[in-house]
């Protein structure tokens, strides 16, 4: 029975691993970009709401509706400007930029927050509470809804890349920029736009983990960047669900590792993602369409 | 197109179309597209070496010459692909030298690239959704494409990778055209395809002209290039050897100019620019 | 009548569904100087990869000096005398243009080091680089590289030299130095084959002139003749100049397929 609660666990869990990845996967598949500083956005997400709620003293859960539009303001300014010239130049450069721009926000959280954990206190009974399903399986209701706000989160993403005249703009400049300039589209704008949703859903992951665990400011580098890059390449590049795959597939990995030794439950998830790059590099869901 | 006594050549639409017939072009008002002592380099490379040329409208302008003669250098040029070292590119006199690609298909200078360059990864409808996305008011949209290349619109929601290359080629000009632009570039329409699909999308040239757009395009098969063009311009080596209505010039003259083996003729228009 | 130096024999090569060599056959002597043209796409540079080893055919066989290459790789084969230029010239930037040379003639060549200093001199030597042997060759001009690239092929020794597309972007008095240089090379017993769009760099030196077009050879003898031929002129200039180029005129072309047919659809073979 305790395997299945880690099953669970590790399904549900799954789904906040796939709101790390999926702004991670965007940024890549659209702008080739790999973002080293994205679990860092994630944790600043956290310590804003911290900042947000100890000042202005509003519900917790207003603070999504507040950090996240900032934080998705501030990927579009960050891509028009610091991003672009870093891709003008070389996709090497644009490594070491995000690189530099990670360091640079975990010393900034060193200095203003201490090392000491923080997390988002709630007290509502939807965070701390649970519910049981039969006699032995124990599921946090937080884990619940963060699982169904990605999927919520991962729908809407899909839904407006498919039928929205910018989702169709991000995937005509993944595809083919130059194509896409012809025809009238200027690329810098869409990629602010991707980044955009990129900043804006991984600081909704950000918040969710700062109620669901503690944040420290190497956080973001230690936990949830490795963990957002695993679940991108277990699930496979370029597909938002395969997000949510190889966020599930890491998850149950690091559940069933807990289970045999609970010292082993972040190991047996990178072994996972080593077999995986091992016997199927491309991931688990493969789009070949992608240019 | 040279228009030929007897010939089923006049290739109009019912409506008048106010396309210059046997090289009435205008001696003064504007061109819709100039280009002024145009160099371009490609890294240390030259690979145009001052290209003047105008195009008026109603025109169906062709760039012939040998491969690296500089022709696909020249419309992504005037696209804003590439930037000039030098010289100028103006359409209906604003200088647009400056704009980025994206501002000038705005404007109306719309390339279909070499290769077609379709997006991948979308539909047929998807594709033309994007070339609507910022198009200019005019008569085509989505509908008249469909209307116009009917086999398009049962095969709408298909991914493009899956057409033949002359539906590829097809869906792409009708990406450029849902954009309504004033001038039409179409790089190496015939790559890669048969002869006889090559014909039938040149066919629609005169379809296209009586919307009012005008069409700048180069093409590799020098004989195709004279079927159709109203004014042809031929390059060699990044330089203009041949200019002129294809009424006024013999094949020997073509065959000269695209190899340059021999003094090619000079540049036939009438008090138009001798060669540079 | 001598040993042929290289023979393709019944030579194929596919990229998916686009054919690059269509059951070539083709055999140069020791000491020829030919020269290939065709339109871009036909497999031109293809066909170099298939001679110097960078590509494998799918189908044939490839003699070099009497001897079976087909399965050797494209260091073998140059250390068989088979040197070869690159359309775009990727000198080592950082190393001085003697050093480039001395790793093209030990690696290339296969020779030592007293021997290969001399192969660097004597290529320095044939194009005319000597003053620059000290010059990082980052720090080149065009020609310059291009010369270099030259060099860096005579480097490794060749008995066959392949030229791919030397005299693109350069002046005309270049391009009679370039010719010059290719009459010398020649001269010394080395033969050479050259692809080239700028047809006039090529008949002052060339004896033979092929021309390549969909995975075929169209025309092979003497330039002149060739760019007369009907076939390679269609290549070039389609079928009406090559119609009026045999004694019509350019009047009154073939009407297009009439009024309407605009569908661009299915139908049609696809050229390859």
């Amino acid at each position: 029975m305790a395997w299945v609660n880690a099953i669970i666990q590790g399904v549900l869990t799954g789904g906040l691993y796939a709101l790390f990845a999926c702004g991670l996967s965007l940024m890549f598949g659209v702008m080739k970009v790999v973002n080293l500083a994205h679990g860092d956005l994630a944790v600043v997400a956290g310590y804003i709401a911290i900042g947000v709620i100890t000042v202005t003293h509003v519900p917790v859960l207003w603070s999504f509706l507040i950090v996240v539009p900032v934080m998705a303001l501030l990927g579009y300014v960050l891509q028009r400007t610091v991003i672009q010239s870093a891709l003008d130049r070389s996709v090497l450069i644009t490594l070491l930029v995000t690189f530099g721009l990670s360091v640079v926000i975990e010393n900034g959280l060193l200095q203003f927050f201490t090392a000491n954990s923080r997390a988002i206190g709630t007290g509502l009974p939807l965070v701390t509470g649970s519910f049981t399903l039969g006699s032995q399986i124990q599921i946090g209701y937080l884990l619940v809804v963060v699982f169904a706000v990605a999927v919520v989160v991962l729908l809407g993403l899909q839904y407006f890349l498919s039928a929205s005249r910018y989702g169709r703009l991000i995937r005509a400049v993944a595809d083919d920029r130059e194509a896409a300039q012809l025809a009238g589209a200027d690329y810098r704008h869409v990629f602010g736009i991707a980044a955009a949703l990129a900043f804006g859903t991984v600081a909704l992951a950000g918040i969710a983990y700062g109620m669901y665990s503690q944040l420290q400011p190497t956080t973001g580098t230690d936990t949830i960047l490795l963990f957002a890059f695993a679940a991108v390449v277990i699930g496979g590049l370029g597909s938002l669900w395969g997000t949510l795959l190889g966020g599930v597939v890491l998850g149950v990995a690091q559940q069933i590792g807990a289970q045999i030794n609970i010292s082993d439950e972040v190991l047996a998830g990178y072994i996972v993602f080593l077999a995986v790059l091992v016997l199927r590099p491309q991931g688990l869901i493969y789009r070949r369409t992608q240019s | 197109m040279a228009a030929r006594a007897g010939g089923r050549h006049h290739e109009r639409a019912d409506d008048a179309v106010t396309r210059p017939e046997n090289g009435a072009r205008p001696e003064s008002g504007t061109p819709l597209l100039e280009v002024s002592g145009l160099v371009v380099h490609h890294g240390q490379l030259r690979a145009l070496d001052g290209i003047t040329l105008r195009v008026f409208p109603g025109e169906v302008y062709a760039i012939i010459g040998a491969n690296g003669a500089g022709k696909s250098t020249l419309l992504r040029t005037i696209a804003g692909l590439h930037h000039p070292t030098k010289g100028s590119v103006r359409l209906d006199g604003q200088d647009v030298t400056r704009l980025r690609p994206e501002r000038r298909a705005r404007q109306g200078v719309v390339l279909v690239p070499e290769g077609r360059r379709l997006f991948g990864s979308l539909s047929v409808e998807e594709n033309l959704q994007v070339g609507d996305s910022y198009a200019r008011p005019g008569p085509w949209t989505i509908e008249r494409v469909y209307q116009t290349f009917d086999w398009m619109r049962e095969r709408r929601s298909q991914l493009t990778a899956q057409l033949s290359g002359g539906e590829q080629q097809t869906v792409a000009i009708g990406r450029a055209l849902v954009a309504n632009p004033r001038v039409l570039l179409l790089d190496e329409l015939s790559l890669g395809l048969a002869p006889v699909v090559v014909q039938r999308i040149y066919g629609m040239l005169p379809q296209i002209l009586a919307t009012g757009l005008t069409v700048l395009l180069v093409e590799q098969d020098v004989s195709q290039a004279l079927r159709v063009a109203s004014h042809i311009h031929c390059l060699l080596e990044g330089r203009t050897t041949l200019e002129s209505r294809p009424a006024d010039v013999t094949a020997a003259q073509v065959e000269a100019a695209y190899f340059g083996l021999a003094d090619a003729a000079p540049a036939s228009r009438p008090g138009g620019e001798s060669e540079p | 009548m001598t040993d042929p130096l290289l023979e393709l024999d019944h030579v194929t090569k596919r990229f998916g569904r686009v054919v690059i060599a269509e059951d070539l056959s083709l055999t140069v002597g020791p000491a020829e100087v030919v020269g290939i043209v065709g339109p871009n796409g036909a497999g031109k540079t293809s066909l170099f990869g298939l001679i110097s080893g960078d590509l494998a055919p799918g189908g044939g066989e490839i003699r070099f000096a009497g001897r079976a290459v087909t399965r050797l790789d494209a260091a073998a084969r140059s250390r068989l005398g088979v040197g070869r230029t690159y359309q775009v010239p990727r000198p080592f930037g950082d190393m001085t243009v003697f050093e480039n040379l001395l790793v093209a003639a030990q690696q290339g060549g296969g020779l030592r080091r007293r021997a290969s200093y001399a192969a660097a001199v004597g290529a320095l030597d044939r194009t005319g680089m000597s003053g620059q042997a000290n010059v990082p060759a980052e720090r080149l001009g065009l020609l310059q590289r291009k010369r270099l690239e030259l060099a860096r092929a005579l480097a490794t020794q060749p008995t066959l030299l392949l030229l791919d597309e030397v005299a693109g972007g350069l002046t005309d008095p270049e391009v009679a130095q370039l010719v010059g240089i290719v009459r010398d090379v020649n001269a010394e017993g080395i033969a050479v084959i050259w692809i080239e769009h700028v047809v006039r760099a090529l008949t002052p030196v060339v004896s033979r002139l092929i021309c390549l077009a969909g995975g075929r050879f169209v025309g092979d003898g003497p330039p002149a003749a060739v760019l007369a031929e009907p076939a390679v002129r269609e290549v070039f200039l389609g079928t009406e100049v090559t119609a009026a180029l045999a004694g019509g005129s350019l009047e009154a072309p073939p009407a297009v397929n009439g009024e309407g047919a605009v569908d661009g659809g299915p139908g049609g073979r696809e050229a390859s």
